[in-house]
């Protein structure tokens, strides 16, 4: 097994460039994922991670070997750098079995007859194929085709995985089933994976790490999933990871309010210090960290204030929208919870806000981005 | 599986078919001696006369391309540009293309032993090429269409043929040129305007305009002697009618220039010109050059002796210097209106 | 195959990478072969008729286009293909419209029927059209002048008009094929919000339906001018022998006529220049009709079109229809297999004249058509299978391989479309008469390597709609699973675009075993072509063996056929995904 890494990596088509100066260090048998916003260039990386394109400058080495470095003029062949692809599309082929698509890499391997058919078979097993090795790909399922691709790219235990968005056309379940069942495939073969996806929930569910690359290819933070939820490094992380609210702050007479109203904020008595100084600032709140409670229950002085304009029941949960002073907020409200505590609001009623959590960020800086 | 193994062996069988394709290209035959003739005789003669010689010399692969006279000089000219022969005996019946080609040098001199026996209005003294056969045209008609045949050449020239002659193009074929030639030197151009406000028409091949006649697209037709009488024979509705004035081309066998088959083409002309030769020549119905030779009675055929002594006359030399301008000349008078 | 005489390929330049991969070298490959068998060719004709003595001489071109003949040809050319395309839009469209939006009785067949023109060679139905309509023997007009006592021909098939109707009976189905099938596919909702917006059927038609099939007409309508602009078999048989030339036959004439004189070439140079211009002028205005038709009129859905009662009309429609068919598909196919039985030609048809004779003669007597026989089946053959791999090279090249340098490719990859036959025959024998080193006159090969040229374009179109359909991401799989570029090759591409080789194989072998229009330029004493064959058969009299020839290759027309449904209905696989 083998760690990858990208030194400086640049890529343009023509004149555009999809990224530049891309660094990034994937370590050894970690489930590394890659999440951006369509466009963003991850297929990109991952191509040029398996050699299917070249660079336009800097380096890729998988473990110690340099497989790309165009300045050294080094690009090693695909089918020379032992990773096992899976593509968005599957790429079955459809001219072939599935036993036949899974043993191809052991037979173009040259690996003996008995030992391919017996590994071949393990990977169908593995993947929980069974049964089906005679098929056809246009006699599978979309969920068994992508089993097929996966087997295909384990069954040489290659030393990396690359996965292109490899559940973005399963249904809900079978996406949550796969996405277990890679996670748990790559802790029994110790193998390196690299996901690439745009989908964040899968993305924190299945990484060890993951980078988050903007729309021009930039990465904004790398780390653990549950670190890059918990501290965004900024405002694009922060929104990218989950529906965000963003509510303009104006400090007047050490109280917060929300800008150019009269309503106050409530923020959680321990926002710990993480406040910048400037003036013109922004919270960032996650739907679920959002209290809403009547109007009139008598705190209304100490919270904001803003009317429910819709909720939308969704079974669990209640996704309501609240108009305060001219922004508005997504609040995911628990049924249960709202309900044991006599909190079931009704459209056009007044509402008391309190805040729970929330991440500083400056105005100016998030108006760079576009988000507000 | 079962689908598959149809494509394998669908594939097997396209390859195997192609190997053959371009085996086929690859595989010419590679005969000792070779032998090309590039004659204007038909099929009906010159198969004949190829059977009996591969009977005699089966050691040459023998091959011939017939064609009209215009197309064969065309393609010796266009070989010769190339630089790649395939001609090596040249036998047809436009009489000054073999002048020309003297003149040219393109010419191997080659006098047959056989050629002392020749009886021919046209001879050539330097012995680059001998008359091989003796062709006469008379005038084919349809049987159906022409209750009185035609006697004489001024006959055309009767309402009753009115649209109804046909001429072999004479740029196309050598016996026509020849045949417009002698025709002109005998009755003069005043003839063939004549023929041409009595609505004569200009066809393709010297075969075509038969074959026209006797399905009675044409009523009448100038015809070579043996393409007639093979049709006739088949029974078409044909006639022949040999004017007083007759036209008889003689049609030389030359040897090509350079030829690296030059035995096996003096073989050829041995036998085209020996008895034998002359009698398969005689059956089909045309004139032998050799008067020891017996003419088939039923066609009543003037014989040998007896054509050459009636035949046309034609300056040969000069009509070659002129050939251009006799094309050109017959040309603008047909397609007059 | 050809490589090795042509110029050295421009490949050192292909290509960042630091080793000289395949796809340098198939690049390479590729281009040197659309060089050597389309470009130079070309290049030479053009260089020919615009350059004497190594500079350009206009004067002496407009003075041979000032000449009566090459003039007139020009002018003919223009005429009958003007004349073919016009009647073949009509009738093209008539019938489609006919078969796809009308109650017509047995539509189905009569769809597959209106494609057998396609099958029947235009110069094999001009002999037959010759035999039935010739002024006074044609059989036609012998029985109508029978019939009622005329004195002179009712039809003259030796004219510009019989050129242009046997012309448009074969050729009508280019336009037949394109807007039935757009009517089929026409998204019905658009005539539908017409109607239901008050507007009659005469006038959702006009104002509708015609509009946006004009795309299709007139793809189809061009390939026909493309077609009859350079077609020789019709007008050789049916116009030479009045004196009507067209382009291609003039070019046979100054050829075959006048002693391969360099006059008589530069004439056909310069008559071909105009075809190649002419040609590309109309691929070029196809091709933006094309575009133009790709607005949201055709769905992919096949939809329930709006169909009309013909009621009264229905059975006299359907007749017509049929009467058709017999007219210009099963009259001359009889004509040519009747004639082909008898003795000799113009004796009635009775038993006693009609024998089997010369079927026997003519497959095992006679060596000159055996000869044809064999050579054109091997020559198609060779050409097919090797235009097939060729084809499938360049646009594996062109639609999946990322090299630079490929513009280039993609550049020539258009030529094959826009070289006439004629054309390519006079640049093949310019090319390869012994200048340049090589000299195949007179051999099978020039005649091959003129079919490769002009049958690359079948080859490219029917490849590269194969390689569309196979994701690059496959062949990128087999890669990451360890494949080199030849393996994945072998094991995927190939496999996966097999039914488009295929298809391409017999788009290839068919048309070739009929060829005329080249091989009549460039066969020699020993490579007679079935067409040729045919052709110099009618041309030297022997009308009937032409037409026991013009059996045979319909047979074999008819068997293959029927053979390419057979396999091809084996090996295009069910669903590929
Ligand atoms: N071969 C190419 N030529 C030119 N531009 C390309 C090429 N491949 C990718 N791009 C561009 O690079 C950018 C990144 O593409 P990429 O396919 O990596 O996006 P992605 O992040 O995978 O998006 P998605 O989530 O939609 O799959 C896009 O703007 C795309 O247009
Ligand atoms: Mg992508």
């Amino acid at each position: 097994m083998a760690g990858v890494e990208l030194r400086e990596v640049s890529r343009s088509f023509g004149r555009h460039t999809v990224m530049e100066g891309l660094s990034l260090a994937v370590r050894d048998g970690e489930c590394f994922t890659f999440l951006g916003p369509s466009g963003c260039g991850k297929t990109v990386v991952l191509r040029l991670i398996a050699g299917f394109e070249r660079l336009s400058g800097g380096a890729i080495s998988i473990g110690a070997r340099v497989v790309s470095d165009p300045a050294r003029k080094v690009h090693a062949p695909p089918e020379r750098r032992n990773v096992g692809v899976v593509f968005q599309d599957y790429a079955v082929w459809p001219h072939k079995t599935v036993y036949e698509n899974v043993v191809y890499p052991l037979v173009i391997r040259k690996v003996a007859k008995g030992e391919a058919a017996e590994r071949a078979a393990q990977t169908i097993r593995d993947v929980g194929l069974s049964g089906l090795e005679a098929r056809l790909p246009y006699q599978l399922s979309g969920g068994q085709q992508q089993r097929v691709a996966l087997a295909r790219a384990l069954v040489s235990n290659p030393e990396v995985m690359l996965l292109d968005e490899p559940l973005s056309n399963l249904d809900a379940n079978l996406r949550e089933e796969m996405r277990f069942e890679i996670k748990d495939l790559q802790r029994r073969t110790g193998v390196t994976i690299l996901y690439v996806t745009h989908d964040q929930e899968v993305a924190l569910a299945i990484s060890d790490r993951m980078a988050v690359l903007d729309a021009r290819g930039r990465v904004r933070q790398v780390g653990a999933p549950d670190t890059i939820y918990e501290n965004p490094g900024d405002s694009f992380v922060f929104s990218f990871l989950g529906v965000a609210n963003f509510i303009p702050v104006e400090r007047r007479d050490g109280l917060d309010f929300v800008r150019g109203t009269a309503v106050p904020l409530a923020l959680p008595p321990a926002d710990g210090g993480a406040r910048p100084a400037a003036d013109r600032l922004v919270a960032g709140c996650r739907p679920t960290d959002i209290a809403l409670s009547p109007a009139s229950s008598g705190d209304a002085e100490r919270h904001a204030a803003g009317v429910l304009k819709r909720a939308v029941f969704l079974g669990a949960s209640i996704d309501c929208r609240i108009d305060a002073g001219g922004t508005e907020l997504r609040v995911l409200q628990d049924v249960g919870a709202a309900e044991r505590a006599g909190l079931v609001l009704r459209e056009g009623e007044p509402v008391a806000i309190r805040l729970h959590d929330v991440k500083w960020f400056d105005a100016a800086a998030l108006a760079k981005e576009g988000l507000r | 599986m079962k689908r598959k193994n149809a494509v394998v062996r669908g594939s097997i069988i396209g390859m195997a078919l192609a190997v053959a394709g371009v085996a086929g290209l690859a595989g010419a035959a590679n005969g000792a001696e070779k032998l090309m003739v590039y004659t204007s005789m038909k099929e009906s003669l010159i198969g004949k006369l190829r059977d009996e010689f591969q009977k005699r010399h089966p050691e040459i692969a023998f091959d011939y391309y017939s064609a009209g006279a215009g197309k064969l000089m065309a393609k010796v000219a266009a070989e010769r540009q190339s630089g790649r022969m395939t001609v090596d005996v040249l036998w047809h019946s436009e009489v000054p293309d073999f002048y020309a080609l003297k003149r040219d040098g393109m010419l191997e001199k080659y006098v047959s032993p056989e050629a002392q026996n020749v009886r021919s209005p046209v001879k050539d003294p330097d012995g680059f090429f001998t008359p091989a056969r003796l062709g006469t045209l008379g005038i084919a008609y349809n049987t159906k269409k022409v209750a009185v045949p035609p006697k004489s050449w001024p006959d055309l020239l009767d309402a009753r043929f009115r649209n109804g002659l046909g001429i072999a193009n004479p740029a196309l074929s050598g016996t026509s040129f020849v045949s417009v030639s002698l025709l002109v030197n005998t009755f003069g151009w005043d003839y063939i305007q004549k023929l041409r406000r009595n609505g004569a028409l200009v066809g393709q091949g010297s075969g075509q305009v038969v074959d026209d006649t006797a399905s009675g697209d044409l009523l009448v037709t100038l015809a070579p002697d043996y393409i007639a009488v093979e049709k006739i024979r088949k029974g078409a509705n044909l006639g022949l009618a040999f004017p007083k004035e007759m036209l008889v081309i003689p049609s030389p066998v030359a040897i090509v220039k350079g030829t690296p088959n030059r035995k096996a083409a003096e073989k050829f002309i041995d036998f085209l010109l020996s008895k034998d030769g002359q009698t398969i020549i005689a059956s089909t119905g045309t004139l032998p050059i050799r008067s020891d030779v017996a003419l088939p009675k039923e066609l009543g055929l003037a014989s040998t002796e007896e054509a050459v002594g009636r035949a046309m006359k034609l300056d040969y030399l000069k009509t070659m210097a002129e050939k251009e301008a006799i094309l050109e000349k017959f040309d603008a008078i047909m397609k007059a209106k | 195959m050809t490589g090795a005489s042509g110029p050295s390929a421009p490949a050192g330049a292909a290509g960042n990478g630091p080793r000289f991969g395949a796809a340098e070298v198939l690049l390479a490959l590729s281009v040197v072969v659309l060089v050597v068998v389309v470009a130079i060719p070309v290049l030479l004709i053009f260089w020919t008729a615009l350059v004497v003595d190594g500079s350009p001489n206009v004067k002496e071109v407009l003075a041979i286009l000032r000449k009566p003949d090459t003039y007139e040809a020009l002018r003919n050319s223009v005429v009958i293909a003007a004349g073919v395309t016009f009647f073949s839009t009509i009738i093209g469209v008539f019938f489609a419209w006919l078969v796809s939006r009308t109650d017509l009785p047995f539509k189905e067949t009569m769809k597959l029927l209106f494609l057998v023109p396609f099958m029947l060679p235009s110069f094999i139905g001009a002999l037959a059209w010759k035999m039935l309509l010739s002024p006074r023997s044609g059989f036609v007009n012998k029985a109508l002048a029978g019939a009622f006592g005329l004195d002179g021909p009712v039809f003259d098939i030796y004219s510009l008009g019989g050129i242009i109707a046997v012309e448009t009976m074969y050729l009508f189905p280019f336009v037949f094929i394109q807007v039935s099938g757009a009517l089929e596919r026409m998204d019905p909702t658009l005539e539908e919000s017409a109607r239901i917006s008050g507007a009659g059927l005469l006038t959702i038609t006009r104002r509708i339906t015609l509009p946006l099939m004009l795309p299709s007409i007139a793809a189809g309508a061009l390939l026909v001018a493309l077609y009859s602009l350079s077609h020789f078999g019709v007008p050789a048989i049916l116009g030479t022998e009045v004196g009507i030339y067209n382009i291609p036959t003039k070019i046979y004439e100054k050829i075959h006529q006048s002693g391969g004189s360099f006059t008589a070439i530069r004439t056909g140079t310069i008559l071909s220049s105009i075809l190649v211009v002419a040609a590309g002028v109309i691929l070029w205005a196809q091709s933006l009709l094309l575009k133009a038709g790709r607005f949201q009129v055709i769905s992919g859905k096949s939809m329930r079109p709006m169909v009309l009662k013909l009621r009264g009309l229905k059975v006299p429609l359907l007749i017509l229809s049929i009467l058709y068919i017999l007219v210009t598909v099963v009259l001359p196919t009889v004509t040519i297999v009747l004639v082909g039985t008898l003795k000799t030609y113009g004796v009635s048809f009775t038993l006693s004249n009609m024998s089997l004779d010369n079927l026997k003669y003519i497959l095992f007597d006679w060596k000159m058509t055996r000869d044809a026989i064999w050579n054109s089946f091997y020559l198609s053959l060779g050409a097919a299978f090797v235009t097939m791999l060729v084809g499938t090279l360049i646009s594996y090249v062109i639609v999946k391989m990322k090299v630079r340098g490929k513009f280039l490719l993609e550049f020539l990859g258009v030529l094959p479309f826009s070289v006439p036959g004629t054309v390519i025959a006079l640049g093949v024998i310019l090319m390869w008469s012994g200048k340049f080193g090589v000299n195949l006159y007179n051999t099978a090969w020039i005649i091959f390597v003129a079919y490769v040229a002009r049958y690359m374009a079948f080859s490219l179109k029917s490849n590269s709609a194969a390689l569309e359909q196979v994701h690059d991401s496959l062949e990128e799989a087999a890669r990451a699973s360890g494949a080199t570029h030849w393996q994945a090759l072998r094991d995927i591409v190939i496999p996966l675009i097999k039914p488009g080789m295929v298809a391409a194989f017999f788009l290839i072998f068919l048309p070739a075993l009929r060829e005329l229009t080249t091989s009549v330029l460039l066969y020699g004493p020993t490579t007679r072509t079935i067409g040729v064959a045919i052709y110099t058969l009618n041309e030297d009299g022997e009308t009937v063996y032409a037409a026991t020839l013009a059996t045979v290759a319909l047979a074999i027309i008819v068997v293959g056929q029927v053979v390419i449904k057979r396999i091809t209905r084996t090996t295009v696989p069910g669903d590929q995904a």
